[in-house]
């Protein structure tokens, strides 16, 4: 019987080990149970934005003069994006012209705008133009800014331009990169805080702006804004400190790697408007220097400016009221005035033979009238067919002296005058002859 | 039982053999034998597989995301499926759609060990669906990372909306500001890096500040940084996995082929009752050796010639009753165009 029992446990036995034979052939170890650690999205810090709007300085100092922003150049923005700047420039009495519109235009009319709109200009603003400035044109604004006109270049790497064909002129460059700084920032690494600025009228009140997506700008000026110890270029490997806003090679140049800083509601984050408001104050302080080639810019145009024009005889009334007419469409209003205010800007039409009323003006400007016309740069001209023009400036005051061997001659410098052909004829910055 | 003569000897003769001890001992043991190895059977069904699930090249996106899923899904069912693998390249893709994947993964992996096999490109989606696995391969020519977040805004100044809209908040329409926008981005960005980190604990060596500048990186790099775990192909993967899973002999399930099988047998009994079948609709006999993601589709959706039907076309066929795009305007009185949030995982490479 026991040996039957026996027998009979060897079924479970072998059972046994024929399952754990099985097994072990298939599975030789443990499968090993994985728990995936939570992922603490908690630390996650929810967004907080650094928002704190500085108002306008108070202060505004009303000024008039011209700015001119560039859209001759298929320039990459918006009007309604530089609202924000151009309106503080407008509140500092500063007229706003938008030259172009955003479109393709020929070179050639390109140029022609330019240097006419220029003449009249107190301050540029280029922001992203995607066709290159020609040299002319680059030469022209190089001109315009040697004469005290302001030049703000606005750069953005977040946009394609060509800014450095005019930008170069200044000893600016704006790199290929954009800054970022993945320590401190706000929303996103390209968007930076700068708070580190070279004391200036135009960082005055400034602790910490934001800008979006700024570039950096090599100048042979001075730096005005330096990035954080953090912040880097996407393409310099440098230790260097980045200059997102800088000084060109004048102290008229200014030069703004980043745009989007200026564009709502970007412009009402910490600093920025103030800064905004900095930069409309250089914009609007311009010591433009108008000389006979920038008539009639030279007289203040608008419901103030007012110039007296004096006639040498009263057989040049016709040629006095053309003269009105010509810069009544330069918005400057003028009258023809028997007696001459040395405080007021004047213009003088005359012959030959009333070179005495204005000898002191064309002394000035190194003219000679006697028996022939001596001009500074030109040679000896006999008088008969010739006129002669000549801008004395006074401080503040203006004169513009028009002579001519006759009626005829006179009137056809006083067109020329007010058709600009006239500059063909120049001799000097302030003297012009006709033959 | 009495039998007589010459026979009842030889019966008598074999009843004392059949009953001697050591025969009944062995009958014993073969009956033992045969009992544990049908009970092995019984429990464990078959011979142990591993699950190898495909994925080549594939942006990521709802219809592939839904197809991979599928995939995953199946492996989790299959009891005798002990541990998978997949083979994936991927630049990443949709960022709802890449999560989903690393959650289904990752959920996979508490069941079953789960080893990647990281073949060309395992980049931010891709990249985010791998940290759900259990352990990870990489090739020296492969490339991975990117760990980051790449979506579309607003500009700067959006147009204002016209005067026969009405909404009724200031968000309604867009949702949320272009500033808050730009932020829930970053937190995107810092929730997938939290996934990495807390994924590859213990073994990252760089920091969540390096991880978030958003390189890819070699194979080589990837091990030597702890974005992988080592280097090899899909054999070294298949031997982790049984490694894994504690199995030393094994057969493989190619279960892209076998979702597809299922699919159009459970597409067959749909149709049954329309009185007609797969076959009707021009689906490639040949099904599932292609993964999804490298669909080859045109617009309208319909396979492209010669191609292979792949799962979301079937269940657009489920859904649609063709594969030719003739689904309705949903909101065909609504006079806008509709728009999904534009937020990827995607590695998108340098743009030309």
């Amino acid at each position: 019987m026991l040996l039957k029992l026996g027998i009979l446990a060897l079924v479970p036995v072998f059972a046994a080990a024929a399952f754990a034979g099985a097994y072990f052939y298939y599975y030789e170890g443990s499968s090993v149970r994985d728990a995936p650690a939570r992922v603490p999205y908690e630390e996650i810090a929810p967004y907080t934005a650094p928002s704190q709007v500085t108002p306008d300085s108070p202060a505004i100092q009303v000024r008039n003069g011209l700015l001119v922003v560039d859209a001759l150049h298929r320039n990459a923005f918006k009007e309604t994006e530089v609202t924000e700047l151009v309106s503080k420039a407008s509140n500092r009495g500063y007229t706003v012209e938008f030259l172009g519109s955003f479109v393709p235009e020929r070179v050639e009319a390109r140029l022609a705008v330019l240097e006419e709109k220029l003449r009249g200009a107190d301050t540029l603003l280029v922001i992203l133009p995607r066709d290159a400035y020609t040299e002319a044109e680059a030469a022209l604004v190089e001109r315009f800014v040697e004469k005290g006109g302001k030049l703000l270049l606005v750069s953005d790497p977040s946009r394609t331009h060509q800014i450095n064909s005019l930008a170069k002129r200044f000893g600016l460059n704006f790199q290929p990169d954009y800054l970022y700084d993945t320590v401190e920032y706000d929303q996103n690494f390209r968007h930076i805080f700068v708070s580190d600025f070279q004391p200036d009228a135009l960082t005055a009140g400034l602790d910490s702006i934001l800008l979006e997506y700024a570039g950096s700008v090599r100048s042979s000026g001075p730096g005005l804004a330096f990035a954080g110890p953090n912040t880097k270029s996407s393409i310099l490997d440098t230790e260097e400190t980045l200059n997102p806003i800088a000084w060109g090679d004048s102290p008229n140049v200014l030069a703004l790697g980043d745009f989007t800083f200026m564009v709502p509601s970007n412009s009402f984050v910490l600093d920025n408007d103030r800064f905004i408001s900095n930069i409309a104050d250089f914009m609007t302080d311009s010591e433009r220097r108008f000389d006979l080639g920038d008539f009639p810019y030279f007289y203040e145009s608008g419901p103030d400016a007012d110039v007296d024009i004096l006639l040498g005889q009263s057989s040049l009334y016709n040629i006095g009221l053309r003269m009105r007419n010509g810069l009544a469409s330069n918005d400057i209003a003028s009258q023809i005035s028997g007696i001459e205010d040395t405080s007021r800007d004047s213009v003088f039409l005359g012959l030959y033979d009333d070179v005495a009323q204005v000898s002191h003006y064309l002394q000035a400007a190194g003219v000679r009238i006697d028996d022939s016309l001596g001009t500074p740069f030109g040679p000896e001209l006999e008088l008969e067919g010739t006129s002669v023009v000549a801008l004395a400036q006074d401080g503040d005051r203006d004169m513009l002296v028009a002579l001519a061997d006759s009626e005829d001659t006179l009137s056809d410098a006083v067109d020329s005058l007010i058709r600009g052909s006239f500059r063909d004829s120049l001799v000097s910055d302030y003297v012009g002859v006709r033959e | 039982m009495n039998v007589p003569g010459k026979l009842g000897s030889l019966y008598r003769a074999l009843l004392r053999t059949l009953t001697a001890w050591y025969v009944l001992a062995v009958m014993a043991v073969a009956v033992g034998v045969a009992g544990g190895l049908l009970a092995f059977m019984f429990i464990f069904p078959g011979k142990p597989k591993i699950g190898v699930i495909e994925i080549p090249y594939t942006v990521i996106s709802e219809d592939s995301a839904y197809s991979i899923n599928q995939f995953i899904d199946y492996a989790r069912r299959d009891d005798s499926i002990k541990a998978v693998v997949i083979k994936l390249t991927s630049p990443g893709g949709g960022a709802a759609s890449s999560e989903r994947l690393y959650i289904e993964t990752r959920r996979l992996r508490e069941e079953k060990p789960v080893v990647i096999s990281m073949d060309g490109l395992v980049a931010s989606g891709g990249y985010m669906m791998a940290m759900g696995a259990s352990y990870s391969y990489t090739q020296t020519s492969s490339l991975v990372g990117n760990v980051g977040v790449v979506a579309f805004s607003d500009p700067l100044i959006p147009s204002l909306p016209a005067e026969n809209r009405i909404f009724t908040g200031p968000y309604k329409m867009s949702g949320f500001n272009r500033r808050e926008w730009i932020g829930s981005v970053d937190q995107l960005k810092s929730a997938f890096a939290k996934i990495v980190v807390t994924e590859r604990a213990g073994r990252l060596r760089i920091s969540e500040d390096e991880l978030v500048q958003g390189r890819i990186y070699s194979g080589l790099d990837a091990v030597r940084l702890g974005l992988a775990d080592d280097l090899g192909g899909e054999s070294d993967a298949l031997r982790k996995a049984a490694e894994l899973a504690g199995i030393s002999r094994y057969g493989t399930v190619d279960v892209n082929l076998e979702v597809m099988r299922e699919t159009v047998q459970e597409l067959d009994q749909i149709l049954a009752s329309y009185g007609t079948r797969v076959d009707a609709f021009d689906l490639p006999a040949q099904t599932g050796a292609r993964a999804p993601g490298s669909v080859a589709s045109n617009e309208t959706g319909a396979s492209d010639a010669g191609g292979i039907a792949t799962l979301h076309e079937l269940r657009d066929l489920i859904r649609f009753g063709s594969l030719e795009e003739d689904r309705e305007d949903p909101l065909p009185e609504f006079p806008l165009n509709i728009y999904r949030p534009n937020i990827y995982f995607l590695y998108v490479g340098n743009a030309p």
